[in-house]
């Protein structure tokens, strides 16, 4: 029998693959070939959906973006059709990847755990038990694996800091609450390889000494919440947690800071969430007092390939100190969007315009936003930088958690940056001066600025501003707006000024 | 699984037949958001509050740690809002004061003091849909109902609400519908959905 491969991850749902793929299984069955049809996660080519991959001799061949008057013989049978993009695993898109973290979403059903073990699933989990706890937490050290959340700290010190401290009680807590604007990498996880997540918490659990487990997710994630709680279940049967660890979702409720491992923490214990004041490190004093790993879903997920492969063949890729593959995920105005795994050290304008194919619109790239809300935007003159986090802090940006959100000519970088001040308003645990009142100060300022009341004054004091938040918050919600505000600001000088010029005249 | 889906075809033939099979086909987004689905509770659900269902659901999560916030989130489940009543019954089973139950329930974007409208539709409002239009696409949806962010047409029927990134940023705009989520949106297609349920 024909095997059919759909995605069921929430993009391809979004647009549309639901009524495509049952009519394609209808018009199998009308023609007297049935067919067997496999929701797969998403292989990260979102440009292609809603794609039907069709199994031929063991190769899958992909058509997509489809629309309903595509779903024909031709396309049922594997052969040539206008919307045939041939073998998809020899896409370039596909094939010029290094997918380690991504390695299963697309390819597997993520609720079959014998797809799970037959893909390599629990080797990694394996490997670490038979090595022991402080070996497994070397060869994550040597690996150079960095907190994929945003923060980059070296994920191997955060373990050995959880497994010294003493406590008759440790959390593993996945931070799932992936709220920044252009990133999905952790959605994709959830609803493409749910089981390799729950493994590379188990390793966690095992080399840390935890006996409890965390994922906080987002409400603003359906799909992802339903996919990973019925693999839990799937998990817990098939005894890869359940003795000794387990592990429970659960899901926030439309906050924005919950994202800061202190306010996840605080919103874990059912409280407001609202940012602790560090130290005490988590790590040390975390969840209900206890020690805590909190660790993002991308850095769990890369965990199982580290233990399974060894620490030198994750080193061996990437640039500098930032070592390893990322998954970036290009959204916005783009013409090719979607999530490519690679090692770091592709240029900016590699991924924008070699990745991306530049925007949908077909109109020049005017600015890329990376890292989130809270990142800075790149002009085109800065698209020789290194993605990596070094050579980006360096120019004053963020990689962040690897989202890179893309603008053609029409954007007004004056409105991109109220909005980030707006965004802090909005989202601000209110705990903090700067971020607090800041915020607001900052959108007053940017509007008098549109407005052409005294650029000069108004961008002096802006500045100012951003000094006091970037030093003055307690979290990187207050800390990092100045990224997108300031990096508008000096990039785009011309829509700040010239506009309240061009006002004032006027 | 989803190999046999013999209700969506009966639906899509009934639609068919009424002509409105083209626009919904699509735009499934619209029928299936308006029609209820079988994923998780739709507003059209919500039950009448009583107490004795609110302390059942407090019951059943008491044991929890860090019950609060699953409590909170069976009750909005239930009765489409977190009711200013219930916040008292919740502080007494959790041992809190109501101040620090009413002090969560306010902090978080999610819960609600009344229910929404019929058709809650969420737009994103992040950078990778204003990227894509997504800022002209909210004005014109609440211009067209009249409505600002957060507010229900005053026929109850549809609440319109912010929401900052569900994760479609690769196909932007998107929105959400109930619990239906969307991307690739257009102004006019919305717009005209919209119009066929008012």
């Amino acid at each position: 029998m024909t095997r059919l491969f759909a995605s069921r991850d929430s993009t391809a749902l979004a647009v549309g693959i639901e009524r495509l793929i049952s009519l394609a299984a209808d018009l199998a069955w009308t023609t007297g070939a049935p067919v067997e049809v496999v929701r797969t996660g998403s292989r990260g080519l979102h440009w292609l959906e809603p794609m039907i991959e069709v199994e031929v001799d063991g190769k899958r061949i992909g058509y997509g973006p489809l629309v309903r008057a595509d779903i024909t013989a031709d396309l049922l049978a594997g052969k040539a059709h206008p919307k045939c993009i041939g073998v998809v695993d020899e896409h370039p898109a596909f094939a010029r990847q290094t997918r380690l973290t991504m390695r299963r979403c697309g390819l597997v059903d993520p609720l079959s755990f014998d797809d799970f073990l037959r893909t390599g699933g629990g080797s990694g989990l394996s490997k670490a038990r038979e090595a022991g706890r402080d070996a497994a937490i070397e060869t994550l050290i040597r690996s150079g694996l960095r907190g994929r959340g945003g923060a980059g700290f070296p994920a191997g010190v955060k373990w050995k800091t959880v497994a010294q401290a003493e406590a008759p009680r440790k959390y593993v807590v996945c931070n799932a609450d992936e709220g920044d604007s252009g990133t999905f990498a952790d959605r994709m996880v959830m609803e493409g390889d749910p089981f390799g997540l729950i493994e590379g918490m188990a390793i966690a659990a095992f080399a840390t000494g935890a006996s409890q487990g965390y994922v906080y997710s987002r409400s603003e994630y359906p799909g992802a919440n339903r996919i990973l709680g019925e693999a839990l279940e799937t998990a817990r049967r098939r005894g890869l947690i359940g003795r000794g660890f387990d592990i429970e979702l659960r899901v926030g409720a439309g906050a924005y800071v919950c994202g800061e491992e202190t306010a996840l923490l605080e919103s874990l214990e059912g409280k407001r969430g609202q940012v602790r004041a560090k130290p005490p490190l988590p790590a040390i004093s975390g969840l209900f007092g206890k020690p805590t790993l909190v660790n993002n879903v991308l850095t769990l997920s890369s965990v199982p390939w580290i233990m399974e492969h060894g620490a030198e063949a994750y080193a061996a890729l990437g640039a500098g100190r930032s070592r390893g593959t990322m998954p970036i995920q290009l959204g916005g105005n783009v013409r090719n969007g979607g999530l490519f795994e690679v090692p770091f050290g592709l240029t900016l304008g590699d991924i924008v315009d070699g990745l991306g194919g530049g925007t949908s619109s077909g109109r020049p790239v005017r600015a890329v936003q990376c890292g989130g809300p809270l990142g800075a935007y790149f002009p085109r003159k800065l698209f020789d930088t290194p993605f990596d986090y070094e050579s980006f802090a360096a120019r004053d940006g963020l990689v962040g958690h690897g989202g890179v959100v893309v603008f053609d000519d029409s954007v007004d970088m004056a409105e991109q940056a109220r909005f980030a001040m707006e965004f802090c308003a909005v989202e601000s645990c209110g705990k903090c001066t700067p971020c607090r009142i800041g915020s607001v100060r900052g959108v007053e300022i940017i509007d008098l600025l549109i407005n052409g009341h005294e650029p000069a004054a108004g961008i002096s004091l802006l500045k100012e501003l951003c000094e006091t938040l970037k030093f003055g918050s307690l979290c990187a919600l207050g800390g990092f707006v100045p990224y997108p505000v300031m990096s508008a600001l000096t990039h785009f000088p011309e829509d700040f000024i010239g506009r309240g010029m061009r006002s004032a005249r006027g | 699984m989803h190999a046999h889906p013999n209700g969506v075809r009966a639906w899509y033939k009934q639609s068919l037949e009424t002509g409105a099979a083209d626009s919904i086909f699509r735009d499934d987004w619209f029928g299936r958001a308006r029609f209820g689905s079988a994923q998780g509770v739709t507003h059209m659900d919500s039950t009448e509050f009583s107490e004795d269902k609110v302390r059942a659901i407090i019951s059943r999560h008491v044991a929890r740690e860090g019950a609060l916030l699953p409590i909170l989130h069976e009750v909005q489940a239930t009765f489409g809002c977190v009711p200013p009543e219930s916040v008292a019954i919740i502080a007494q089973g959790l041992n809190l004061s109501k101040a620090e139950v009413q002090g969560v329930v306010s902090f978080y974007h999610d819960f609600r003091p009344v229910p929404a409208g019929r058709l809650h539709v969420r737009i994103c409002r992040a950078e990778a849909c204003q990227a894509m239009g997504g800022r002209a696409l909210g004005e014109r949806v609440l211009r067209h109902l009249g409505i600002s962010w957060g507010e229900t047409t005053a026929d109850g029927t549809i609440t319109v609400s912010p929401v900052y990134c569900i994760g479609l940023c690769s196909v932007a705009p998107a929105a959400q519908f109930n619990d239906i989520q969307v991307g690739r949106l257009d102004v006019e297609s919305v717009i005209s959905e919209l119009e066929r349920l008012t």
